[in-house]
């Protein structure tokens, strides 16, 4: 399916500009030609399980367009060290990984392939004929083992459909393309025909140069991301971003950070989207107030029906992921989500997920309230709100903080105090560390645990 | 610097983090309620701190039998749960 599409794109508009990637530009046809060269290379791998540990951009593209076309179940693996890739490979059985030269040298396993260069004019070779392709995706992993989920290309674009508006529009790529929410995006930009630019890094520095220099006017983050973004760009960078599309996905948004785009990119539209690796696109809201609303619950007339049981919100879609590797189907039956809601008023309203809730002597501590409150002190960029270890009281809440660039460390430290003396004894962070970075996953969430 | 002295220590920043003044910390002074007046969280916060310090808990490891009642059990506690480190000091 996604062979097809880059044919269908080449055909026609194939000199469109398709993919940037710093000053390496990737049209339509460019991204067809190596998808047929490669899967012509690779004609042996046909069929077989295959990792896909390459960086983000066109190659990446091509090579799992190459795959599909071979009909090969191809594992996403992000871009990692050598030992890791060669650790996946043993763990899922896989015929070969296809990664960068680096991690091929220095592993020295002959699984590990790097795709062959292009030979100009060189046609490519007959191919099998089209089998069915798998992908499997892993979870963010916040918390925890990621778990592997089986999807196919058709479900991962099922709730994509053709948005002729969106032709030539500037679309950033934020997320790896391992990942559910990256995938999303870079299937819609494909599907629309938009131009996909992917930040030569993960660092929000080049992130926001990316975003000015190629004048990216659709972007899909985190909040975590979106935060980042706004305490990290100066005023004439975000004066000089052409922003018409802003959405954010992957946790939930609280009402501050909604209300600081809103004010900060008066133009754009707000899109919340709910979506999971497990369930896929589920919902999306563009009213810029935090949650869901309520007139969203046990409904059967929509493609996914939504309630809540236990204060959990369960989903059935027909977007899902088929199963988990290794496990029993999902696909038309109810899937907890993990998250747990609250209806209040009109609106479902996120309070934090199970897995990662901390439990003080008994009491539970969302993570993500003490992190909403925290954010609200002057002088916070970002925090992490996790649980430790007691011996007395099972666990203790403990805060890392990441502080504004420049701000008053004592004065910062002092105000902290006080917003934390607000809080009830048990959720009142015990431990407080100043922290010079906070780690996101290649999902742009917060790391939770470990 | 000696354990029993940044214990005092601890118990102090932890008393001021709940806009408590620290009183006189005795030997025999309780830890609870009459006394120096920490609460459950506040010992369980005391602990987790030592054991990031000093790279120990007696009340997971099973070297401290039952709970301290005054801070001088409490310091004893800690001076014996750690000869090693005591004999380097």
């Amino acid at each position: 399916m996604l062979f097809e599409l880059l044919m269908n794109l080449a055909k026609h508009n194939g000199g469109c500009e398709a993919v940037a990637r710093g000053a390496a530009i990737a049209t339509f046809d460019t991204l067809a030609a190596r998808a047929s060269a490669l899967a012509a290379a690779w004609a042996a791998m046909a069929g077989r399980p295959v990792g896909l540990a390459l960086s983000d951009g066109s190659e990446w593209i091509a090579s799992a367009a190459a795959l599909d076309r071979l009909g090969c179940r191809a594992y996403l693996l992000s871009s990692q060290s050598a030992e890791d890739i060669v650790a996946l490979a043993d763990r899922f059985g896989l015929a070969c990984i296809v990664c960068e030269p680096e991690a091929a040298e220095s592993a020295g396993d002959p699984r590990l392939v790097t795709p062959p260069p292009s030979v100009p004019g060189a046609a490519p070779r007959d191919l099998p004929a089209n089998a069915p392709s798998e992908v499997v995706l892993f979870t963010s992993g916040t918390t925890g083992e990621p778990k592997a989920a089986l999807h196919t290309w058709a479900s991962l674009t099922s709730g994509i459909r053709p948005r002729p508006e969106l032709a030539g529009v500037r679309m950033l790529l934020a997320y790896e393309c391992t990942r559910y929410a990256g995938l999303q995006v870079l299937l819609t930009g494909l599907i629309g025909r938009a131009r996909l630019t992917v930040p030569t890094s993960r660092d929000m520095g080049d992130i926001i140069d990316a975003i000015v220099r190629d004048r990216v006017e659709f972007v899909s983050g985190t909040p975590t991301f979106w935060r980042m973004l706004l305490v990290r760009s100066s005023d004439g960078q975000r004066r000089r971003m052409p922003l018409r599309q802003i959405t954010l996905g992957g946790e939930a948004a609280r009402q501050p950070i909604l209300d600081a785009l809103r004010r900060e990119f008066p133009d754009a539209r707000i899109t919340q989207i709910y979506a999971s690796t497990e369930m896929g696109v589920c919902f999306s809201v563009h009213d810029a107030r935090e949650g869901l609303p309520a007139s969203l619950l046990n409904r059967d007339d929509l493609p996914v029906a939504m309630k809540v049981e236990n204060g959990r919100l369960m989903i059935r879609s027909s977007r899902s992921m088929r199963q988990y590797l290794d496990d029993q189907p999902v696909a038309g039956r109810w899937f907890d989500t993990g998250d747990s809601v609250e209806v209040r008023g009109d609106r479902v309203l996120f309070l934090g997920r199970e897995s990662t809730r901390i439990n003080v002597g008994g009491d539970k501590v969302y993570p993500e309230e003490i992190e909403a409150v925290l954010r609200g002190v002057e002088g916070v960029a970002e925090v992490r709100v996790s649980g430790v270890d007691s011996s007395i009281v099972g666990q203790l809440v403990q805060a890392d903080v990441l502080p504004m660039p420049g701000a008053d460390r004592a004065a910062l430290r002092e105000r902290i105090d006080f917003a934390c003396r607000q809080l009830a004894g048990h959720k009142r962070p015990r431990i407080i560390n100043l922290v010079d970075t906070l780690a996101t996953g290649g999902s742009m969430k917060l790391r939770r645990g470990g | 610097m000696q354990v029993d002295e940044r214990i005092r220590e601890l118990i102090a920043e932890v008393l001021r983090y709940s806009n408590r003044s620290a009183p006189a910390m005795a030997n025999d002074a309780l830890l609870f309620g009459e006394g120096i007046g920490l609460e459950s969280l506040d010992f369980a916060t005391l602990v987790v701190r030592l054991e990031q310090e000093l790279g120990h808990d007696p009340f997971r490891d099973g070297t401290a039998a039952r709970l301290p009642r005054t801070l001088g059990e409490l310091v004893a506690i800690y001076q014996a749960g750690s000869p090693d480190k005591a004999a380097e000091s």
